[in-house]
């Protein structure tokens, strides 16, 4: 279980979050929601600390971290608890698509070599691209890097995958099969986040959907009841422009 | 050109201006390998901002780039001495007119890949540091397995030409009377009055080590492509059908 509270974050004047809360149960797919600038990007990135926030606590298993004053040892245990899948695929380019799955393996997690390749090769063919296993990232498109991305953090075998907009930075042609590798993973039961603006993916696969709007919750609920009933007025206003009419009525 | 210039004299003076040519690469390596050390921390300081010595670190750097190199071969062989002996009270009549050769080459080198070390790393991807974070390696672990050999990888280049630079640069060094490949050319004009030879000899000793080191470097560019060599290939093939 994974629980954030009151996060607080500020880029100068810019109050990014002003005070979220979020609870995140074992097994549950949180899909957040909102428009540009919402501040949804910045908090999954203060959820592993690759932003710091000004304030607020983040509960990750039995572990209770502040997300303001993390020691370097707190700050490294939550790393290796969570998984990070980036916009922009975040591969090392200086890695082969095998190596970039077993770094984390060996290197941080310190998982045997020869089981870390095993692993590796494990969830390239779970994605479908063992055959490219000693190309570099320069030699893949975007949707094989991402689909390796997603790979990556699968092997990590983390408490909860954090997706920051997996599939837009992505041809239209290409998101398919990216969302489809999220939904495997979905019912393997594994705990995710993800931020996107993929509408129908998250009616689809959200157990939990988030809208949020100028830094703070604004509704939360299942997809059904943010979808076909949401409460508040702003909500509204946002589906009406991110869905096409035809599919309200 | 009556008795000038002579080929027969440039083959006989070639072996002995090459007898001299290990003093010149060892002037080279030697200084490349200060300059790489020296260079990594000035920049070092200045991508961490670290006050004070980032400061200084731009003074010098200015200092290096925008003197002559002969300025500081002097400033080194003339200036160390005075700083060693007043300062740290180190006797230094004993030195080799080597190590001032090496600490001037040297520290010019740590100027100009200071720059080029510097300009590497912060041209590295930021969402590369952010991905060996995210998969919970350390700061250390991330600079060293992922982050230096990409800037390295960029760094190669401009780092070949500076080595080059420097190999000709050591030209100079005979100067402070370093008895290397232009010493000896220069030697052997004016125990012999032909000085033209010599110079001949020199130049196809430096030409030709340039164009091998510059393979060299080609060579390594190549080595570490991570791929994209291949894949300008593998266009090039799809081009072709």
């Amino acid at each position: 279980m994974i629980e954030i509270r009151d996060a607080k974050k500020a880029f100068g004047k810019n109050e990014v979050l002003k005070g979220v809360s979020l609870k995140v149960d074992t097994g549950d797919v949180v899909v957040i929601l909102g428009p540009s600038g919402s501040g949804k990007t910045t908090l999954l990135r203060c959820l592993n600390f690759l932003e710091r926030a000004d304030a607020g606590t983040l509960i990750i298993g039995d572990e209770e971290v502040n997300l303001h004053k993390p020691s370097r040892k707190q700050i490294l245990s939550v790393r290796r608890k969570t998984a990070f899948v980036f916009q922009n695929y975040g591969l090392f380019n200086n890695k082969t698509a095998l190596q970039n799955i077993t770094e984390g393996l060996i290197v941080a997690r310190k998982v045997p070599k020869a089981e870390a390749i095993k692993k590796a090769e494990e969830v390239l063919e779970w994605v479908g691209l063992l055959d490219k296993r000693d190309y570099y990232p320069s030699q893949l498109s975007g949707g094989q890097q991402q689909r390796i991305g997603i790979a990556r953090a699968v092997a990590l075998d983390p408490e909860v995958i954090l997706f920051d907009e997996p599939t837009s930075a992505l041809d239209p042609e290409l998101v398919g099969e990216i969302l489809e590798v999220i939904k495997n993973i979905a019912k393997k039961g594994i705990t995710m986040v993800v931020v996107t603006h993929e509408m129908n993916f998250a009616k689809d696969v959200a157990s939990k959907v988030i809208f949020m709007d100028e830094g703070v919750v604004v509704e939360e609920g299942t997809s059904d009841e943010i979808f076909l009933a949401p409460k508040e007025e702003r909500t509204r206003q946002f589906l009406k422009r991110i869905i096409p009419p035809e599919y309200i009525i | 050109m009556g008795d000038f210039f002579k080929w027969s004299r440039v083959w006989e003076y070639f072996p002995k201006i090459l007898s001299k040519f290990p003093i010149t690469l060892e002037i080279v390596l030697g200084s490349f390998a200060i300059g790489l050390v020296l260079g990594s921390i000035i920049a070092l300081i200045k991508i961490n901002k670290i006050p004070v010595l980032c400061q200084l670190g731009s003074i010098y750097i200015s200092y290096i780039r925008g003197t002559p190199i002969l300025v500081q071969l002097f400033i080194a062989y003339y200036g160390i001495p005075v700083f060693v002996n007043s300062v740290l009270h180190i006797d230094v009549n004993g030195w080799d007119k080597m190590v001032y050769v090496y600490m001037a080459y040297g520290f010019n080198q740590a100027g100009f890949l200071a720059e080029i070390i510097r300009g590497a790393i912060i041209s590295v991807d930021a969402v590369q540091t952010e991905a060996g974070y995210s998969v919970g390696m350390t700061g250390a672990q991330t600079f060293f397995r992922i982050v230096l050999p990409q800037a390295t990888r960029i760094a190669l280049p401009p780092m070949g030409t500076t080595f080059i630079t420097l190999f000709r640069s050591t030209a100079l060094a005979y100067m402070l009377g370093i008895m290397d490949i232009m010493g000896k050319a220069k030697n052997l004009g004016v125990t012999t009055f032909h000085t033209l030879e010599g110079y001949v000899d020199a130049t196809i000793i430096f030409v030709i080590t340039s164009i091998i080191l510059e393979q060299i470097f080609n060579l390594l560019n190549k080595r570490l492509d991570y791929g994209k060599g291949r894949v300008v290939k593998q266009r090039k093939e799809v081009a072709a059908k």
